[in-house]
């Protein structure tokens, strides 16, 4: 993969934003829920902490008021007095205790701290406002307004209390506490009233009675039916009755006023009480509902996110192992497998065709892939067997017709062997000469082509022959053997089944230097024995090869070729190469000093054999058609035979040798 | 359809006399004259191939020259011509028989050959 990012980045990258939303979704969506939870704890800690104090404080400051009222009225109780004074003390201290614990105190906000040091504040002049009634130097007016700023102030502390979650409970709140305003109002009247001993500061009066009245319609609204009831139960009709009486100018004694209003404040009380129950065990549910759905929200979110990460990665690296899988098969198949194949089949093996299925995995595509490569290569294959066959049918029938030729030939050599035996006029012998130089060469060209087809020369010696008589020999082949020019080489043989295919290999170098040179010019062929075996040197005076050529012809000969019956041009070093293969042999070219070439050639040493010394004639011997140097007795024979290897045709020459005297 | 031959000539005839038919000096080789090698010693030359070489190793006594061909297994024209070569590097001398006595001799070699069978 050169260039381009691979699938496997691609992927993470097509996983990774989705999968970074969805837990930035969860993040979100968690924390929401979880604010809301911390919301309500804060409540409860607030509720607790202030709530519930001041709620006490305020009620125990309407009975130490309705207290100091009576004391102003000159009708007090003193134990009465001293207990509601010491009851709000102890709220007070309680309230303060609470308020300021660090536990609530972390719960509040700025003014909410604010606020609460307001309420503190205003408890704080309750002992002053206490020495001015011990002192009877309060109006009933006074005393009203006096404790009202403790009232007063809690109820802006309760203002700042607006934290609810929950819109409903929020608003039933809001009723709960107004009605707990219309409760103060109220006790602000029956203080005003028994303060001034049924002769009240009439406008104060009205005043706060017409509060409280609209207070209490506005504490109905936002209450529902069910914390409603209790408060329809409250008998403030002799209450609005008496005030009515006294603002219209009428007279009320005390006592009639406490028999209309004692009840309702009781009542009203009590009511208060039913609703607030009702509404804390309305608050209760919702409570664990917010909790829950943080819970919720949290966990299954969170798995929610954990299963599809791991889902994704999951299928993300399966996806990226299969299509890794696919091309390592793919580029095994199309760099190994298939050239490999084709190689072998290209050097005429009949290698087992894989049919096994390219390994694939669960996708669908990938699979169908995966097929569509198994197609190529069984298509591939199925067009390299099927060229191979038509290759080796091409070569079998340029063999057969050369061997046929060949065949003919060697024939006419023998036919014509026995004419120059018996003829002695020069002249004829010379055309028979010529005859036989010509057929000559057309059996190395018959033989070239049996080779190139994959055939075997088919002749062979006993014994070992002298190198020299081998490149002599092989000159003769060529067309201008004249000018080719064998110098004394060291007593040196070659194995004889070996001969026929060097003879070809040195005569179809021994040709291309005489072809590649002048018609005067002289090849010179030398050899010597060297320390690796025996080198012959054959050198031209022709133009040469520049160093491009050299080397391309160099590595032609270094690798055998296939049979291709397209490439036609230098055939000649194509044979030289498969020769030199079949036995071993290296064949160099190289720049002459001459300005030719000189290929040399280098016979390896299991190749050579020492020549049996000539023996002596047998005395008396029929002096006919003799062929070869005395080697060994009996006449030059053809033997014709089917397939015979070189083992067999070496074993038959030896027993031919010990079978005859 | 395997054919094989064995032992055939390495070298050609026409070969080992460069395509020459008749001895360069046109001396009076006949088939019968006998010939001999003298003690100079064979140069150092390509002009005088393998089978030179060859034929002066078989002279070392005085040999007819058909005896010599047929020796070696070369048309009497082919040795004829590498007899005229070693004659021209005086590697050898001939010494011509008068064909009559030659005829005489021979004949008389017959007859006895016939006598004794």
């Amino acid at each position: 993969m050169a260039a381009g990012r691979s699938i496997r980045s691609k992927i993470i990258v097509l996983l990774a934003l989705p999968l970074a939303s969805l837990v930035v979704l969860w993040g979100y969506a968690a924390s929401h829920t979880t604010h809301d939870a911390a919301n309500l704890l804060r409540v409860d800690t607030i509720w607790r902490g202030v709530v519930d104090h001041a709620d006490l404080l305020v009620a125990r400051v309407q009975q130490e008021r309705l207290a100091a009222a009576e004391r102003l009225a000159g009708a007090d109780d003193p134990v009465k007095v001293g207990r509601t004074r010491a009851a709000v003390d102890e709220a007070s201290k309680a309230l303060t205790d609470s308020a300021t614990s660090d536990d609530t105190q972390s719960a509040l906000n700025a003014e909410m701290k604010r606020q609460l040091q307001a309420v503190f504040a205003a408890a704080a002049r309750l002992p002053e406002i206490r020495r001015q009634v011990d002192r009877g130097a309060l109006t009933p007016s006074r005393l009203v307004e006096e404790y009202a700023t403790v009232s007063d102030a809690v109820w802006r502390l309760y203002a700042e209390f607006a934290l609810a979650t929950d819109l409903e409970l929020y608003r039933r709140a809001n009723g709960l506490i107004a009605a707990d305003q219309v409760r103060e109002l109220l006790s602000r009247e029956h203080a005003l009233v028994v303060a001034a001993a049924g002769k009240p500061d009439l406008q104060l009066l009205s005043r706060i009675d017409g509060a409280r009245t609209w207070q209490f319609r506005r504490a109905m609204t936002d209450l529902d039916e069910e914390l409603r009831a209790p408060y329809e139960k409250v008998p403030l009709a002799p209450v609005d009755r008496a005030v009515a009486t006294l603002t219209s100018g009428g007279e009320l004694t005390v006592a009639q006023w406490r028999a209309a209003m004692d009840p309702a404040l009781a009542v009203y009380t009590e009511a208060m009480s039913v609703s607030g129950e009702a509404l804390l065990a309305r608050a209760e549910p919702a409570g664990t509902g917010i909790v829950a759905r943080a819970a919720v929200a949290g966990l299954v979110g969170l798995v929610a996110v954990i299963l599809s990460v791991v889902v994704a990665v999951r299928m993300g690296r399966g996806l990226a192992r299969e299509l890794a899988g696919l091309r390592a098969a793919a580029q095994d198949l199309a760099e190994v497998r298939l050239p490999h194949l084709v190689e072998r089949l290209k050097r005429g093996e009949r290698p087992d065709i894989p049919r096994e299925a390219i390994p694939s995995g669960t996708t669908t595509e990938i699979a169908d892939v995966a097929t569509a490569f198994g197609s190529v290569r069984d298509t591939a294959v199925e067009a390299a067997v099927g060229q191979a066959v038509l290759r080796e049918g091409v070569a079998e029938a340029l063999r057969n017709l050369a061997r046929r030729s060949q065949s003919l030939v060697q024939r006419q050599l023998s036919l014509l062997q026995e004419m120059q035996g018996q003829t002695e006029d020069p002249e004829a012998l010379g055309k028979l000469f010529k005859l036989d130089h010509l057929t000559t060469r057309m059996r190395r060209h018959a033989e070239g082509l049996v080779l190139l087809t994959g055939g075997k020369t088919g002749r062979a010696w006993r014994g070992a022959i002298p190198v020299e008589e081998v490149v002599t020999g092989a000159a003769a082949q060529v067309e201008d053997y004249t000018r080719v020019r064998v110098y004394p080489m060291p007593e040196c043989g070659v194995s004889g089944l070996a001969v026929a295919d060097l003879m070809h290999l040195f005569a179809e170098l021994i040709e291309n230097a005489a072809a590649f040179s002048a018609p005067t010019n002289e090849v010179s062929v030398r050899g010597e024995v060297v320390g690796k075996g025996f080198a012959v040197e054959i050198e031209d005076r022709g133009f040469g090869m520049d160093a491009e050529q050299l080397r391309a012809v160099n590595a032609r000969l270094a690798a055998p070729p296939d049979f291709n019956p397209a490439d036609t041009e230098r055939l000649g070093f194509a044979v030289v190469a498969l020769l030199a293969s079949r036995h071993g042999v290296q064949v160099t070219l190289k720049a002459s000093p001459y300005g030719g070439t000189t290929a040399v050639v280098l016979l390896p040493a299991d190749l050579l054999e020492q020549p049996e010394p000539a023996p002596a004639a047998a005395p008396g011997r029929v002096p006919q058609p003799r062929q070869g140097q005395a080697r060994g007795p009996g006449l030059p024979r053809r033997v014709r035979k089917v397939n015979r290897s070189p083992e067999e045709v070496r074993a038959l020459l030896q027993s031919d040798g010990e079978g005859t005297p | 359809m395997s054919e094989e031959w064995v032992d055939e000539p390495v070298v050609r005839p026409y070969a080992l006399t460069r395509g020459r038919t008749a001895p360069s000096p046109r001396a009076a080789l006949d088939l019968l004259a006998t010939v001999v090698r003298t003690a100079a010693p064979a140069p150092d030359s390509a002009e005088l191939g393998v089978h030179h070489r060859r034929l002066l190793e078989r002279l070392a006594e005085p040999r007819r020259v058909v005896e010599v061909a047929s020796d070696m297994g070369l048309p009497v024209g082919v040795v004829r011509v590498l007899l005229g070569d070693l004659l021209e590097h005086k590697l050898i001398t001939v010494r011509q028989t008068a064909p009559s006595s030659t005829m005489e001799s021979l004949l008389r070699e017959v007859i006895d050959g016939l006598r004794a069978l």
